[in-house]
C-alpha cells in the first residue's frame, strides 16, 4: 500500500469555502404555504356544495369574503411594514374563505368585505399577524358581524330557489324525515353549515393529511352527542345541525387557537361540546358553536399550561410551576364557592322584599296600560287557568268601582326561554288594551326587537277572536319568527282563557268574544 | 421479543443509497491531520515533536483526566504539532503526518483469542489503551463504560444507524459479523452482563438476517428488530424501546442496569483485544447530493474530508460538507477537516439541495411536541432562548435536550428550533462554568 497523492491537489490559495448551516441539514418539506393549501383543498367539497345550493348568492358570498381578508391583509402587511409576499402563505385565503362559509348566502356584499378586513386585521394582525391571534380570526369576524347587523345576518333563503326562510335551528328542533336532507345539505342555513356530507369529506382529508389532530372533532362531536342523549335533544340533529361540523373540523382545529399538546386538545374539543350544547339548550343565542370555540380559544392557555408535557424527569422548577397552578385553580375554586354562598344569602334574605317589589313593579305595569284606573282587585282563578297564565288576575275598577279591564301576566315560551308579558283587556274582555313585555331572553338584536314599543302598539285595540297569525294580522319580526310568535299565540290564548276562566256573564258582552263556547 | 412504546419520533425518506457498497479499504493520503480531540473530555497531550519519526499504531497522544490514547494511523515524519481545523467546526491541536508509505507497524501487544480467559480489567485497560471510543458519534472513552457505577445486565449494540445517508454501521454488521460476536462477548464478559440484546432498525433486513443466523444457538443473545424511526439510535430511546426502562434526565444507562455500544465501537474493542490493533481506522459512509456515488470505506484516522470525495468523485456544484448524517452532523467549512473517531460519514450537499436557515413563524401546531423524544415543549425553549432567557430555558429542561433535531426537521414554520436551544443550552453552560468560578474565586477570598 503506498500513500497516494494527489489529495492536497488544491493549492492554499483558491480553496474551496463551504456554506456553514446548523443542523439539521434537511426538513420533511412542510411549509406554512402548504398546509394552508391543503386546508383550502379540504374546503372544496363545501364550497361547491354551497354554490350548488344556493348559487350566485353563494359565490358573491366566498368571492367578497376572500377579496376582503386578501385585501386587509395586504393593508395590515402595508402599516406593519412587512413583506406583501408574506400574502403568498395563503392564510388570509383560508380565513376569507372559512368566514365566508360561516355567512347566510346572498349576504350583501359590504357587510362580507367588512367580515374579511375585521378578520384579517381585528381577529390576526392587531395580535402581531399570523401564529400570534389568540382567537380564531374568521370567527372573530363572524359574531362581529352577527352582533353589528343580526338582521342581515340570519336573512336565510331556501336552497335552489332563494327564497326567503326561517333559522334552521329555530323552527325545529329533531331530524325526522328529513334526515338525508340535512346530511346532503338541502336546507336553509348558512354557506357551509349545510352539507354534512361535503364538510366530512373534507374532514377526512385533513385528518388523512395529519394536518388536524381527530382528537378535537372527535372530542366535540362525542361531547355534543352525549350531551343531547342525554338532555333529551335528537343526537343526530344536533350533530347535522347549526356549524358544528364546520366547527369541529375547520374551526376549533386551527392550530394557532387550539392547545399544543394532544391531552390538552381532548380538553378542548369536550369544552367545545359541553359549550355549545349549553348555549343551544339554555343560552340565548343560537350561535352555540362559534361561542363556545371562541371561549375555549380564550382558554387555551391555560390548557396548554395544565397539559405541559412530562420529560423523563421534571426539573425542580417545572414542580412549582405546576403547584402554581393548582394554587391558580383551588383559589379559583374557593373564591367561586364564597361568593356562591355568599350570593345565596343574600338571595335568601332579600327575596321577600323582590318579591313585593316585583308586584309593585307589575302594579305599576298595569297603571301604565289603565292610566285613569283608581284601584285593582286579584281575583283568585288558579283551579281554571292554563299553566301559563299567572295567578292572579286583576280586574281593574274606575273611580266608580266599575270593571275597566282585565290585566294578568303570562309566559309563553319563546326562542331561548320563556318571555312574560303584561296583557291588558279591556272590561268586556273583547279587545286587547295594551301588551308590555316584563321579562325575556330572546336574542339580542333579534328576538329582543318584541320589547320594542312600536312593535308592541300593534297589539293595542286588537280583538282577542282576531287569528293572531304572524304575517296576516300580526306583524312579524325578520330573524326573530320564534319570539315573534310566541307573542302573538301568547296574548291570543292567554286572553281567551282568561277571559273564559272569569266566565264573565254573556250580558256583559263577553260571550261573543269566545267563540269556542259555541254560540 | 417485546418491543415498548417510546413518546415521539418520526419517519424520515432514509436515503440509503450506500447500503448495497461494500467496505472499500481507502488508501491513506500523503497528508495525515491527526487531531488530539478525540473524546469526551480534555484534549490529549501530544508526545510526539516536529520531525519526530513516527510508526503505525504508535501513540502520539496521551489523555489528560477523562480521554483516551491517540494513535498514528500511518508511519512517516511529524511534519507539526498545530492548530488544525477539527469537525467540530473549531481549531484544535493536532499531530500533521507526512505518510511515508511503507505503514511499519509500532509493537502491539498480543492478541488475546478468548476474553472470558482473562481478567475483566485487562480488556478495560487494553480497550483503553487501543483509544476506543464511543463510534457513534459521541466519542465517551469506551473502557469508562466497562466500569460502570451499578451492575449491568443488558448489553445494548447498537446497530439501529437511524440517520439517513449513513450505511457504515449496516456495513460493519454484514461484513464484521464475527468480529462483532467476538467483541460483544467480551464486552459482556467485562461488565458481566446477563443477555446481549442487538438492536438493528427494520430498514436492514439483509443484517437482521445475517446476525440472526450468526447468532442461531446462542441463548442469551438477541436480534431484535426496531422501528426504523428517527431517534431510534439514541441511547434513551434504544434502552425504553427494547427494555422499558425509563433513563433518569441525563442519567446514565448503568442506572438502569443497561449499556449501549453501538456496533463501529463493539468492532474496534474486538481488533484491540483480538488483534492488539489501536483504533486507527474506521468505517466511514460517503453520499450526498454532490458526489458521483455513494460508498462506505476504512479510512485512516486523520484522512481529510477532500482525500474522501477525491475517491467518489466529486460534482462541480458541492455547496455544503457534513461531518455525520444530516440530522445531527456539523457542517464544516473545508476539504482539509480530518476525519476523527467520530466520524460516521461524510456528506456532500450540492447547491439545490442546500438548507435554506429560515427563522419561520411558529405556528402553534404542537408537532415540535409530538415529535420531541424526551417530553421537552422546543416551541417553548426556542422562544426563550429568542428572549434571552437562559434560566427560564434551563427550568424548562433545555439541558435535557440530545439535539436529535426531530422538532427542526418537522416544524411547518420552518423555525430553527434546534440552533435556538443549542443557543441556550451554550449560554446556560457558560453562565454555569462562570457561577462555579465566582464560588471558588469568593471561597478563595473567605
Amino acid at each position: 500500500m503506498a500513500a497516494s497523492t494527489g489529495s492536497l491537489s488544491n493549492t492554499e490559495g483558491e480553496k474551496k469555502r463551504y456554506l456553514l448551516r446548523p443542523a439539521p441539514h434537511i426538513h420533511s418539506g412542510q411549509s406554512v404555504s402548504a398546509v394552508m393549501g391543503s386546508v383550502l383543498i379540504s374546503l372544496v367539497p363545501a364550497t361547491i356544495a354551497s354554490v350548488i345550493l344556493f348559487r350566485w348568492g353563494a359565490a358573491q358570498v366566498i368571492i367578497a369574503c376572500l377579496v376582503g381578508a386578501v385585501a386587509g391583509e395586504a393593508l395590515c402587511l402595508r402599516f406593519r411594514g412587512r413583506p406583501p409576499s408574506q400574502i403568498k402563505d395563503l392564510s388570509a385565503a383560508v380565513t376569507g374563505l372559512l368566514l365566508a362559509l360561516t355567512m347566510p348566502p346572498a349576504t350583501p356584499i359590504w357587510v362580507c368585505l367588512l367580515g374579511g378586513l375585521v378578520a384579517v386585521a381585528l381577529g390576526k394582525q392587531v395580535f402581531g399577524g399570523l401564529g400570534a391571534n389568540p382567537f380564531n380570526p374568521a370567527l372573530v369576524a363572524r359574531v362581529f358581524l352577527v352582533i353589528s347587523f343580526p338582521e342581515i345576518m340570519t336573512r336565510w333563503i331556501a336552497p335552489f330557489d332563494g327564497t326567503a326562510t326561517a333559522t334552521p335551528l329555530a323552527v325545529s328542533s329533531s331530524l325526522g324525515q328529513a334526515g338525508w336532507r340535512y346530511f346532503l345539505g338541502i336546507h336553509a342555513g348558512c354557506l357551509g353549515e349545510t352539507s354534512v356530507l361535503a364538510l366530512l369529506i373534507g374532514g377526512v382529508y385533513l385528518l388523512a393529511r395529519r394536518i388536524i389532530d381527530w382528537r378535537i372533532p372527535a372530542s366535540i362531536l362525542g361531547t355534543v352527542a352525549v350531551v343531547s342523549a342525554v338532555f333529551g335533544a335528537d343526537p343526530l340533529f344536533q350533530l347535522w345541525s347549526g356549524g358544528l361540523m364546520l366547527g369541529a373540523f375547520f374551526m376549533a382545529t386551527d392550530w394557532v387557537t387550539s392547545p399544543y399538546s394532544r391531552l390538552g386538545r381532548l380538553y378542548f374539543g369536550i369544552g367545545v361540546g359541553l359549550l355549545t350544547m349549553i348555549i343551544r339548550l339554555w343560552g340565548g343565542y343560537p350561535e352555540g358553536v362559534s361561542f363556545a370555540i371562541l371561549f375555549m380559544n380564550a382558554l387555551t392557555p391555560l390548557i396548554n399550561l395544565m397539559t405541559r408535557p412530562k420529560p423523563q424527569m421534571e426539573s425542580v422548577r417545572q414542580v412549582k410551576e405546576r403547584a402554581s397552578l393548582t394554587r391558580i385553580l383551588v383559589t379559583m375554586g374557593v373564591v367561586s364557592a364564597v361568593s356562591g354562598i355568599i350570593l345565596a344569602i343574600f338571595y335568601g334574605a332579600m327575596s321577600p322584599r323582590i318579591e313585593k317589589r316585583r308586584q309593585q313593579e307589575m302594579g305599576e305595569g298595569f297603571r301604565v296600560m289603565f292610566p285613569d284606573a283608581a284601584s285593582s282587585e286579584p281575583v283568585d282563578l288558579e283551579e281554571r287557568l292554563p299553566n301559563r297564565v299567572n295567578n292572579p288576575v286583576f280586574l281593574v275598577k274606575d273611580k266608580e268601582g266599575e270593571r275597566m279591564g282585565i290585566a294578568y301576566v303570562t309566559t309563553p315560551a319563546g326562542f331561548q326561554g320563556d318571555i312574560t308579558l303584561a296583557v291588558g283587556l279591556d272590561g268586556d274582555g273583547k279587545h286587547v288594551v295594551a301588551v308590555q313585555v316584563l321579562a325575556h331572553t330572546e336574542t339580542a338584536g333579534l328576538g329582543s326587537k318584541i320589547t320594542e314599543p312600536d312593535y308592541l302598539r300593534q297589539y293595542e285595540r286588537k280583538p282577542i277572536s282576531d287569528e293572531f297569525v304572524l304575517g296576516k294580522d300580526v306583524d312579524g319580526i325578520s330573524g326573530a319568527t320564534v319570539s315573534a310568535t310566541a307573542v302573538a299565540d301568547g296574548v291570543r290564548d292567554s286572553a281567551r282563557a282568561v277571559v273564559e276562566a272569569l266566565d264573565i256573564n254573556p250580558a256583559d258582552g263577553v260571550s261573543e268574544a269566545t267563540p269556542s263556547n259555541g254560540r | 421479543m417485546r418491543l415498548y412504546k417510546v413518546r415521539g419520533g418520526i419517519a424520515i425518506p432514509d436515503h440509503k443509497e450506500g447500503a448495497h457498497s461494500p467496505l472499500e479499504e481507502l488508501t491513506p493520503p500523503a497528508v495525515l491531520t491527526v487531531s488530539l480531540l478525540q473524546h469526551r473530555g480534555a484534549s490529549a497531550r501530544p508526545v510526539v515533536k516536529r520531525g519526530e519519526l513516527v510508526r503505525r499504531g504508535q501513540c502520539i497522544g496521551e489523555p489528560v483526566g477523562l480521554g483516551a490514547p491517540i494513535h498514528s494511523p500511518v508511519s512517516g515524519k511529524v511534519i507539526e504539532v498545530a492548530s488544525r481545523l477539527h469537525p467540530s467546526g473549531f481549531y484544535c491541536e493536532s499531530v500533521v503526518i507526512e505518510n511515508d508509505g511503507e505503514y511499519v507497524d509500532a509493537d502491539r501487544p498480543e492478541g488475546i483469542a478468548d476474553p472470558t480467559s482473562v481478567k475483566p480489567e485487562v480488556i478495560r485497560r487494553r480497550v483503553h489503551e487501543a483509544g476506543v471510543v464511543g463510534l457513534g458519534g459521541a466519542m465517551f472513552p469506551t473502557s469508562v463504560k466497562l466500569a460502570p457505577e451499578g451492575p449491568v445486565d443488558t448489553l445494548i449494540i447498537n446497530g439501529s444507524e437511524c440517520e439517513p445517508y449513513l450505511t457504515c454501521d449496516h456495513r460493519v454488521m454484514l461484513e464484521c459479523t464475527e468480529d462483532l460476536i467476538y467483541g460483544w462477548q467480551a464486552l459482556r464478559y467485562a461488565l458481566g452482563a446477563k443477555r446481549v440484546l442487538i438492536a438493528v432498525e427494520a430498514n436492514k433486513p439483509d443484517a437482521i438476517a445475517k446476525l440472526k443466523q450468526a447468532t442461531t444457538g446462542m441463548s442469551d443473545v438477541e436480534v431484535v428488530t426496531v422501528p426504523a424511526v428517527y431517534p431510534q439510535g439514541a441511547e434513551d430511546v434504544l434502552i425504553r424501546r427494547v427494555t422499558g426502562r425509563r433513563l433518569r434526565a441525563r442519567g446514565l444507562p448503568a442506572e438502569v442496569g443497561c449499556m449501549v455500544h453501538n456496533v463501529a465501537t463493539v468492532l474496534a474493542v474486538a481488533r484491540a483485544l483480538r488483534d492488539g490493533e489501536p483504533l486507527i481506522k474506521r468505517a466511514v459512509t460517503v453520499a450526498g447530493s454532490g458526489v458521483q456515488r455513494a460508498a462506505n470505506f476504512w479510512v485512516a484516522i486523520g484522512t481529510p474530508a477532500g482525500h474522501l470525495l477525491d475517491h467518489v468523485g466529486r460534482r462541480d456544484d458541492i455547496r455544503q460538507l457534513i461531518f455525520g448524517g444530516p440530522m445531527m452532523g456539523q457542517s464544516v467549512s473545508s476539504e482539509d477537516v480530518p476525519v476523527i473517531k467520530g466520524t460516521n460519514g461524510l456528506l456532500a450537499i450540492a447547491e439545490d439541495d442546500v438548507l435554506e436557515f429560515t427563522t419561520g413563524v411558529c405556528l402553534r401546531c404542537g408537532w415540535c411536541l409530538d415529535v420531541c423524544p424526551v417530553g421537552l415543549e422546543p416551541y417553548h425553549l426556542a422562544r426563550l432562548a429568542e428572549a434571552g432567557e437562559w434560566h427560564e430555558a434551563e427550568a424548562a429542561g433545555a439541558m435535557l435536550c440530545y439535539e436529535c433535531g426531530s422538532c427542526s426537521y418537522r416544524c411547518p414554520g420552518r423555525r430553527p428550533l434546534l440552533p435556538l436551544i443549542k443557543l441556550a443550552k451554550g449560554e446556560i453552560l457558560r453562565e454555569q462554568a462562570a457561577a462555579r468560578t465566582r464560588s471558588q474565586t469568593s471561597g478563595g477570598v473567605a
